[in-house]
């Protein structure tokens, strides 16, 4: 059998809920810093930052932009008092298996399908990541695992957001 | 803009961003996204790169910025795939150039499919992109 990285007990997460989040409620001051950020130093689009010019939108208020993470910080669940039991975007031992040794950890794939709603201010989020792939390659680093991981974000009226499927490396 | 006369084979206007750790930090605050090797060339190199080098949800973010710049408010965005193919390091420039793929109609709506390449000065390619989206029928006034 060839050397695999991806033991019995990965394979068995798989598919498994691995963190549920509930977002604070969104706040135009949240939509207003996340537009600086990502078009600084241009300014940003006033639907993100100008109420009085948003509300002359079809969304007829400040909305956030797609990408928009609402989850930055602190979240309602779980609290900011609950275990830490990772520093990284994700880990195997949020499900109580122990990840493979790694010296780098790097994203490398970033798959987003939107729904019809958008997020805005006043909306509390709730997200689930999941495990859904693991693969191998061969790379110049040497023997290399990839993970997909998948968070389905919808609204407070369990309205769908956004689909995100992130591919991470590790070798 | 006449949205019926963008054809499938068309360039989307461009869109760029220097690469400094100044501009990276906003994100790293408003994401909470914190690791070394977006700021510190000597842990970025060892794990094997150049240089610092910028988030890859960030580079994310420039690809919905270049369709947005384009239409506008009203646009719909469906999809936005990013492949990070090397890393976007610190004091290089990014260049986001896009080219429409398909085009549809349907329902009073605009449908697009259009392929993003993301290349920094050096004309390395730093990430490519798919993206879907639409925008809403205008009628001639």
């Amino acid at each position: 059998m060839n050397k695999t990285l991806i033991s019995k007990e990965m394979n068995e997460i798989i598919g498994k809920v691995m963190r549920t989040s509930i977002s604070f409620p969104i706040t135009s001051s949240d939509i207003r810093k996340w537009a600086i950020a990502v078009y600084y130093p241009k300014t940003p689009p006033r639907i993100y930052w100008d109420e009085e010019y948003a509300s002359k939108t079809i969304f007829g208020g400040i909305v956030a932009p797609e990408e928009f993470n609402p989850f930055a910080w602190a979240t309602q669940t779980p609290s900011l008092e609950d275990p830490k039991i990772f520093q990284t975007a994700f880990s195997e031992s949020e499900l109580g298996v122990s990840p493979p040794k790694y010296s780098a950890f790097i994203l490398t794939e970033i798959k987003t399908s939107y729904g019809n709603k958008r997020m805005f201010p006043g909306d509390v989020i709730k997200s689930e990541h999941k495990i859904s792939d693991y693969f191998e390659r061969k790379g110049a680093k040497g023997d290399m695992l990839y993970t997909t991981v998948t968070n389905i974000l919808k609204n407070q009226n369990d309205e769908f957001i956004k689909n995100i499927d992130s591919v991470f490396v590790r070798y | 803009m006449k949205l019926e006369n963008i054809d499938i084979g068309d360039s989307i206007p461009s869109f760029s961003r220097e690469g400094k750790v100044e501009y990276w930090n906003r994100y790293a605050a408003v994401n909470d996204e914190f690791a070394e090797h977006h700021w510190s060339d000597e842990v970025a190199q060892g794990e094997g790169f150049e240089k610092a080098f910028a988030m890859a949800p960030l580079e994310q973010a420039y690809m919905h910025n270049i369709i947005r710049e384009w239409l506008g408010d009203d646009l719909r965005i469906l999809l936005v795939n990013i492949r990070l193919r090397s890393p976007f390091v610190r004091d290089r420039r990014l260049e986001i150039s896009g080219k429409i793929l398909k085009k549809s109609f349907l329902e009073n709506e605009y449908f697009f499919e259009a392929e993003l390449n993301a290349k920094d000065e050096k004309d390395n390619l730093i990430a490519t992109g798919l993206v879907s989206f639409s925008y809403p029928f205008l009628e001639e006034k």
